[in-house]
């Protein structure tokens, strides 16, 4: 026998989970929608997220769908509209909603009889009436696709650590003709310097674009003197090692050390084996060879004051190295190069002097790692500390320490910028030719420009060409395989 | 209240007259279940198709087999309204001679009008009293109809010369208007063999009584249809106003009036009428599917266009069908 009222209430709850479901999906998608859009402001840099964001729209979207869900649920459903779509889905000759007709004005008995006998003939599995559709599905699999684009946009917003950040910025060794700072160089939550955030700004006015993303995103090249990390504001922070940050952990390391070296009374002080562990760890994070290979002494069987000496000896050695590259940044800071590519820049506010490494010894180059980071000019010679700066090439501007400089063979003498083929023309800068060099394509200085040899490089024009299609695909295969060679095959 | 036993009785009378019509009229099962809908309904019927089909016997053989009294009134165009209704006779009783009222042909539980197309308005609109009121007025009385009543008119397509084709407020008040075609091959020749053999044709002998016909139209007022069903019905309707946002595009195109209340009342109740006669306890979407053609074709007006372009009334009902969600 048909229980019909037992009938309606499930079919009504059943409803009403459905209804509910809906709702968690309506709720979930449109939920969804909103974090896809803060990920995307943040993205383009109209937010800045934080790193417990994806926590805050994880609940954000929790409580949308548990919303939604209560909302759908607590809705009543019409149980005759439901019953008739049961009758129609089961083709029961809409015999349910009629029941439910004489339910309701309570006179229909032998109609209501004659009903369910039919009914009980072939008992309607209604169940199968009521379920998800695909049409309710659909705002779920959106909503998960779309989590999944918020997702990676809001990984890929998110800022590194400030540790992290400082560290890579620090490795920055090139710098625009202007002289801007690095952002590195700004400590994270001061003022920015604002004749340096200007200047930067040239940079930084690219995020998202397709050519200085593509820099980004290519490896330092070893020994080219150039890190591209600069260039774009996304360059991932792992690919830069944190030297400013080892140095200043070592320096404290090396502190306590001595700290204890001091209040050690007995002539007889050694390092541990984890002391020594731990400070091998510390030095394999150093950046210069020469300064490593110092501080190794530290790992010797060295004890008493030899010992404490050979740690004076090198907490000196870091602290100069330390105001090596602090002096670097200052110089890059303070300094308005007005070279004769100066004048071509503020022509183009989009481009970007790069200034090169000269070919150097292998002396110099050891003595560049000591140095810590020296660049610029002249300004740079002043501020640094161990070892003299390398004497100037004629045409190679500055030198600027690389990160595995002394690994890479120096270049031969005479192989380096120069010019092997004309490529074509860029913009107003003339022609574009292919060197050897590892260094940044450049214009040969002529005669009145000075000792500065630095290239004036129109990004916006070669961006325009690049993206508008207007070089020729060999030219274009030619300035992706000249960055090639620059970034990974060295030279 | 309906009892089991007054469904029964009406189960087993339908079956009764479905047998008895059957006897007389060969084929033509649309036309007579028709009939019986509007029979079952108190509404009437407009059946329209060439002369022969059989039109005139089917309401003879309906009127023969429920045992009522039958009617005809053959529609000419001189035929006054009181050749139908009546009128007030000088008569003699008693040596004293006064008017008495002399009632007409409608006075009857079948009347047939046939080629009620060919009187004139002013003649065909006399029937518009009785057929949705039941009653006849001569004069200043008025007088009421026995029930159950029912009239069964039809018309000729084809013979347009002297026709006054019905005012339409005359064709709202019919329940369906059904066209009669022509009978199939094996019914034309039973038919044949019916009227050439034998004594001819012979009418049913009457199988069911008024009280039984009045019995079966408080039955299927009876019968429930779901208040999802209802609202559907409506919805068709208002798909059939050129004017409306559930119209279709053809419907907007060519329908200058759509479909009155009375094609509402007509469909659901003719549905009911429809489920009954299938031996069902509820009217379904399939019972509203087969009678909403007959109840809505003759209440939808074509605009000049749709005139013009020959759109056939019945091809836009099919689409205002398709196009109207049941739910």
């Amino acid at each position: 026998m048909l229980d019909f009222g037992r009938l309606e209430r499930d079919v009504a709850r059943r409803s009403r989970i459905l209804r509910g479901v809906q709702g968690a999906g309506i709720a979930f998608v449109t939920s969804v929608a909103a974090v896809l859009v803060a990920s995307m402001a943040a993205r383009l840099g109209l937010l800045s997220p934080r790193p417990d964001s994806a926590v805050a729209a994880l609940l954000f979207i929790a409580a949308a769908v548990i919303a939604g869900f209560v909302v759908g649920y607590a809705s009543r459903p019409d149980i005759a509209r439901l019953l008739l779509s049961i009758d129609l889905a089961l083709a029961t000759g809409e015999r349910l909603c009629s029941l439910h007709e004489l339910h309701s004005r309570r006179d229909g008995a032998p109609f209501e009889n004659r009903i369910v006998e039919k009914l009980a003939e072939v008992p309607p599995a209604w169940r199968c009436a009521l379920r998800l559709r695909r049409t309710d599905i659909l705002p779920w699999l959106a909503g998960a696709g779309a989590l999944a684009l918020a997702v990676f946009l809001f990984l890929t917003a998110v800022p590194p650590a400030p540790a992290a950040t400082a560290d890579s910025r620090s490795q920055v060794r090139v710098s625009n003709s202007r002289g801007a700072t690095p952002r590195s160089s700004v400590p994270s939550g001061a003022e920015p310097d604002p004749v340096a955030a200007s200047e930067h700004g040239l940079s930084r006015s690219e995020p998202g674009s397709p050519l200085i993303d593509t820099l980004v995103e290519l490896p330092p090249a070893p020994a080219s003197g150039v890190l591209l990390g600069d260039l774009g504001d996304e360059a991932p922070a792992e690919a830069e090692p944190p030297a400013r940050d080892s140095r200043q952990s070592l320096s404290e390391y090396l502190t306590q050390l001595l700290g204890r070296a001091e209040a050690d009374l007995s002539q007889t002080f050694a390092l541990t084996e984890p002391e020594k562990n731990a400070l091998q760890s510390l030095l394999q994070d150093m950046p210069g060879s020469s300064l490593r290979r110092s501080l190794s002494s530290l790992l010797g069987d060295e004890t008493g004051d030899a010992l404490k000496a050979r740690l004076e000896e090198s907490q000196r050695l870091l602290e100069g190295s330390s105001r090596g590259e602090e002096g670097e940044a200052s110089t890059q800071a303070g300094r308005s190069p007005r070279s004769p590519n100066a004048e071509a820049d503020e022509s183009h506010p989009e481009s970007i002097g790069w200034v090169l490494l000269p070919p150097s010894s292998d002396g110099e180059a050891e003595a560049t790692e000591a140095d810590g980071r020296q660049t610029g000019a002249d300004a740079g010679k002043s501020e640094t500390q161990e070892g003299s700066a390398p004497p100037r090439n004629e045409e190679g501007g500055s030198a600027i320490g690389a990160q595995g400089a002394e690994e890479a063979p120096a270049p031969p003498p005479g192989v380096g910028f120069v010019p092997e083929e004309l490529l074509g023309s860029v913009g107003s800068e003339g022609d574009l030719r292919r060197y050897l060099t590892k260094g940044i394509p450049f214009e040969p200085p002529p005669v009145d420009r000075g000792p500065i040899a630095a290239l004036s490089l129109n990004y916006e024009t070669l961006r325009a060409l690049l993206e508008a299609r207007a070089l020729a695909p060999e030219v274009q295969a030619i300035v992706r395989a000249y960055f090639v060679e620059i970034t990974q095959e060295g030279p | 209240m309906i009892t089991e036993q007054d469904l029964d009785r009406t189960y087993s009378t339908l079956e009764r007259l479905r047998r008895a019509i059957g006897t007389a009229v060969v084929g033509q099962e649309t036309v007579v279940e028709a009939a019986l809908i509007a029979l079952l309904c108190g509404g009437n019927l407009l059946l329209e198709g060439v002369p022969g089909l059989g039109k005139t016997l089917l309401v003879r053989a309906l009127a023969s087999s429920l045992g009522l009294r039958f009617s005809r009134i053959q529609f000419t165009p001189d035929l006054m309204p009181a050749d139908i209704v009546g009128t007030n006779v000088l008569s003699d009783a008693g040596g004293r001679r006064q008017f008495a009222y002399s009632p007409g042909p409608i006075f009857a539980n079948v009347v047939l009008a046939d080629e009620v197309n060919r009187a004139t308005p002013k003649t065909q609109s006399a029937l518009l009293e009785a057929m949705e009121e039941r009653t006849v007025t001569v004069g200043k009385v008025t007088y009421p109809l026995e029930a159950p009543f029912l009239v069964l008119a039809t018309q000729n397509p084809i013979e347009m010369e002297g026709t006054y084709p019905l005012p339409e407020a005359q064709l709202d008040r019919f329940l369906f208007k059904v066209t009669v075609g022509y009978p199939s091959l094996e019914d034309l020749v039973t038919m044949v063999e019916r009227n050439t053999e034998s004594g001819g044709i012979a009418l049913p002998k009457p199988v069911a009584s008024a009280d039984d016909v009045l019995s079966a139209q408080a039955v299927v007022r009876e019968i429930p249809i779901a208040q999802p069903l209802r609202q559907y019905v409506a919805r068709l309707v208002l798909a059939t106003h050129p004017d409306s946002a559930q119209a279709p595009k053809d419907v907007r195109s060519f329908v200058e009036y759509g479909a009155s209340p009375r094609a509402a009342i007509a469909t659901i109740l003719g549905a009911k009428a429809h489920a009954l006669l299938a031996g069902e306890p509820n009217v379904r979407r399939t019972d509203i599917e087969s009678v909403l053609p007959l109840a809505f074709v003759h209440r939808i007006l074509l605009s000049f266009r749709g005139e013009a372009e020959g759109v056939a009334v019945a091809a836009l009902l099919r689409r205002v069908w398709e196009e109207t969600s049941v739910l």
